[in-house]
């Protein structure tokens, strides 16, 4: 036997080798690539259904019972709104005036400024008798009410308003409310849509 | 000679054994090549690698097939202009047995009626006792139900996907998405406009609807529809500078999931299938373009004294005033007379010519398949000029209807409505100019006035300004109007400032009630709805309501007005038709 003959053989054995390794890598690798994409594909379809679920938990008319059913709030009216320049200016009462004008001319003009800016305007106003906490634009815009509100802080007692600001019943109705949770938990039933997404869907077993 | 034979006699014969041997070697050599391969790879298997690899590769390659075909696209899905879902496709299992193969049919009768309730022991037990080699036990079963069958863990039974078309939102979009048939092809609306797109189920299909103005109205016409015990309603809220359709309800509607269960008269898309004669509504188009023409003011006088005889025909008043009216008088109190005097003033085809720029004569241009085609009259003769001045004699849909007040009020431009959502378009308002911006600024004038003094007041939202047009149309009967059967409508745009928004409620054949004083007119039935949907739909929108001191237009128009008087209504809700 040839020198030349046996070189070959080994050759060809080793390449015969590295095929079949390679072949088996391109096998197990297909395999898991299946496995992945069955794995994807899962995980597809079941976003799918969360998806739809989600919606389905959203539709605008379940919502509005359940609002109605577990908030205190109410849909927002056109006559809820106000400008910051058509608010009336609280008046400075008179005996703070002598030892504060300058700190009372500083919280005014932030007030009249715009309620907006009112973030950064509590270091000083918090030390004169007129402060009261900063409200912020969307609490003015919902309370129907702040006139009232205004009248109250006006006639409070500077030395009470110092220490705890009158500023509450200008309040809007606190979302904390729903933390409350004052009504018995109620049935899926009586709030929204009577039925479980799931048992839509099982619902439309059967058709054709 | 001889020796040299011999020798290559004995040469060849060398040359052929040691031939042989190479092949036997090589032979041999193949064969331990395949041995070891197989010892190695066994040796592989076997010892090198741990358990749980070697089970995945055998499973793998067990449902070689399934993955590994490209599973059929799912349907695409549609959303509304937030990206809510509207619509979409889910892949769902339906069971099947081989009852062959029971072992114990009772026992698993009773499993699988504890885990899907739709389904009687009873059925169950004589489908799965019936030795049959293929039986449908469930279709369509939601994922939960399909794990607690694949936990039974019982070989007769198996599973087929199948896809199943999901409506979150049901009825509410029933209309604008359509539905599809047994194989999921589009059948009607957004489905079938869109079927191409949606079967390659590549992209999301987002349109121009929003849910909330769409549960808004819906909620609204419904509680309309009942008080008045209509037999029908429409609804329709389009953007007036882009042209998108924000909401579209037409009442009936229909289960999306059992069409085949829907009568005509549900799945009957009234909005965009549906033309009508609209009544007073129209009288918005002959206004429009005696002032655009340049032919009238709102100075200019119309002769109402008396009712129009036309050959056989007499156009009348119904709350006749029989005297000489301004042009805006003419608009508020509604005359026949007056718009179809200032129709004649249009010149021959003058109005046609208007109806024709503002697409009355041709199907609206918009996606969805059902497209209702205007009914005009053919050939137009001067009396289609005067009654068709007073939307009568011509029925358009009602889209046709919001996308011409769009035009008129938007500054003028004919826009393409559409149910695509589009973010370019509201700054492009691409389209032809139909009136001068000025006109358009004069009809905005004329259509507040109608809800600050006229018979729109019930469409007033507070703290928003908004302007529109009552309209009453008499249902045709056989060959004449009945007096009876009515169509309701109001078409109103906000804010009346800088209009962004048409809002148009048609109600069909409402009965009056005691709350609205026996009267059954546009401005009792459908400007509230109007109201109440502008109401609440402008906070979501984050408009702000009118701030500043407010236009008073009844003190800007009293110098036309001849009855006005402080205070007091120009006309009544109950007067208009």
């Amino acid at each position: 036997m040839s020198k030349f003959a046996a070189l070959w053989l080994f050759c060809a054995l080793v390449c015969g080798a590295l095929l079949f390794k390679t072949s088996q890598a391109v096998t197990d690798g297909r395999a898991k690539l299946d496995l992945i994409t069955a794995d994807t594909r899962r995980e597809e379809d079941s976003l799918r259904v969360l998806q739809a679920e989600w919606s389905y938990l959203n539709q605008p008319d379940r919502l509005e019972k359940l609002a109605a059913q577990y908030l205190k709030l109410a849909p927002m009216r056109g006559k809820q709104f106000a400008e910051a320049q058509s608010l009336p200016l609280r008046p400075v009462p008179q005996e703070a005036l002598p030892e504060n004008t300058a700190a009372d001319a500083a919280a005014i003009a932030a007030i009249a400024a715009g309620i907006e800016s009112s973030a950064g305007t509590p270091e000083t106003a918090a030390t004169t008798p007129t402060a009261r906490p900063p409200r912020k634009p969307a609490e003015l815009r919902q309370s129907a009410s702040f006139k009232p509100a205004v009248k109250a802080a006006a006639s409070a007692k500077p030395s009470a308003a110092s220490a705890k600001p009158s500023g509450a019943p200008a309040k809007p109705a606190p979302v904390a409310a729903k933390s409350a949770a004052p009504k018995p938990a109620p049935a899926r039933d009586t709030a929204g849509s009577p039925r479980d997404f799931g048992d839509v869907l099982s619902s439309l077993g059967g058709t054709p | 000679m001889r020796d040299t034979a011999r020798t290559s006699v004995e040469g060849h014969q060398a040359r052929l054994l040691g031939q042989a041997k190479i092949r036997m070697l090589f032979v041999a050599a193949v064969f331990m090549v395949g041995y070891l391969a197989v010892s190695l790879r066994l040796v592989d298997l076997t010892l090198l690698r741990d358990t749980q690899e070697t089970q995945t590769t055998q499973s793998a390659a067990a449902d070689k097939d399934a993955p590994r075909k490209p599973a059929r696209a799912l349907r695409g899905t549609i959303t509304d202009r937030n990206g809510e879902l509207m619509a979409t496709s889910l892949r769902m299992a339906s069971v099947f047995a081989d009852a062959t193969v029971v072992s114990d049919a009772a026992k698993l009768a009773k499993q699988l009626a504890q885990i899907l309730p739709e389904e009687k022991e009873k059925e169950l037990f004589t489908k799965l006792n019936s030795k049959r080699k293929f039986i449908w036990i469930a279709r369509n079963i939601p994922p939960r139900q399909m794990q607690a069958i694949n936990m039974l863990g019982e070989p007769s039974l198996g599973f087929q996907d199948e896809a199943r078309r999901i409506y979150p939102h049901g009825r509410l979009t029933s209309h604008i998405l359509g539905y599809t048939d047994v194989d999921g092809i589009g059948i009607a609306g957004i489905e079938r406009a869109y079927q191409k797109q949606l079967a390659e189920g590549e992209d999301d299909l987002r349109l121009s609807i929003d849910l909330r103005i769409q549960h808004l109205l819906h909620r609204e016409l419904g509680a309309a529809m009942k008080t008045f015990s209509a037999k029908a309603a429409i609804g329709l809220v389009m953007d007036v500078r882009s042209g998108e359709i924000i909401a579209m309800v037409s009442l009936p509607d229909f289960d999306p999931y059992h069409p085949a269960q829907a009568s005509d008269e549900q799945k009957f898309n009234r909005a965009t299938l549906g033309v009508f004669e609209m009544g007073s509504t129209m009288k918005l188009f002959p206004v429009a373009a005696a002032l655009d023409a340049g032919i009238a003011s709102f100075a200019t006088t119309y002769d109402a004294r008396e009712p129009i005889r036309f050959g056989r025909h007499t156009i009348n008043d119904y709350h006749a005033k029989r005297r000489v009216m301004t042009l805006p008088e003419v608009f508020i109190h509604s005359s026949n007379i007056g718009t179809a005097r200032m129709a004649q003033s249009l010149g021959d085809g003058g109005l046609r010519d208007f109806y024709k720029k503002l697409g009355f004569l041709e199907r609206a241009p918009i996606e969805l398949p059902e497209r209702g085609t205007p009914l005009a009259p053919r050939p137009w003769r001067e009396i289609n000029t005067l009654t068709a001045s007073y939307g009568h004699g011509i029925a358009v849909s009602p889209v046709h209807l919001a996308r011409a007040a769009a035009a008129l009020t938007n500054g003028g431009i004919l826009i393409e409505p559409t149910m695509i959502y589009d973010e370019t378009r509201s700054h492009e308002m691409k389209g032809a100019r139909v009136i001068k911006t000025e006109t358009s600024q004069r009809v905005r004038d004329l259509l507040e006035l109608v809800v600050a003094g006229g018979t729109g007041g019930k469409a007033a939202a507070e703290g928003y300004g908004v302007g529109g047009k009552t309209g009453t149309a008499d249902k045709t009967l056989g060959k004449g109007y009945s007096k009876n059967a009515r169509l309701s409508s109001f078409l109103g745009v906000y804010p009346i400032e800088a209009p962004r928004y048409a809002v148009l409620a048609i109600i069909d054949e409402p009965q009056p009630t005691k709350e609205t004083y026996g009267y059954a007119t546009g401005g009792w039935t459908a400007a509230p709805v109007v109201g109440k949907v502008i109401e609440q739909m402008a906070p979501l929108y984050g408009i702000a309501p009118q701030s500043g001191p407010k236009r008073d237009i009844k003190a800007e128009m009293a110098r036309y007005l001849k009855d006005s008087k402080e205070g007091k209504n120009i006309a009544t809700a109950g007067t208009d038709r």
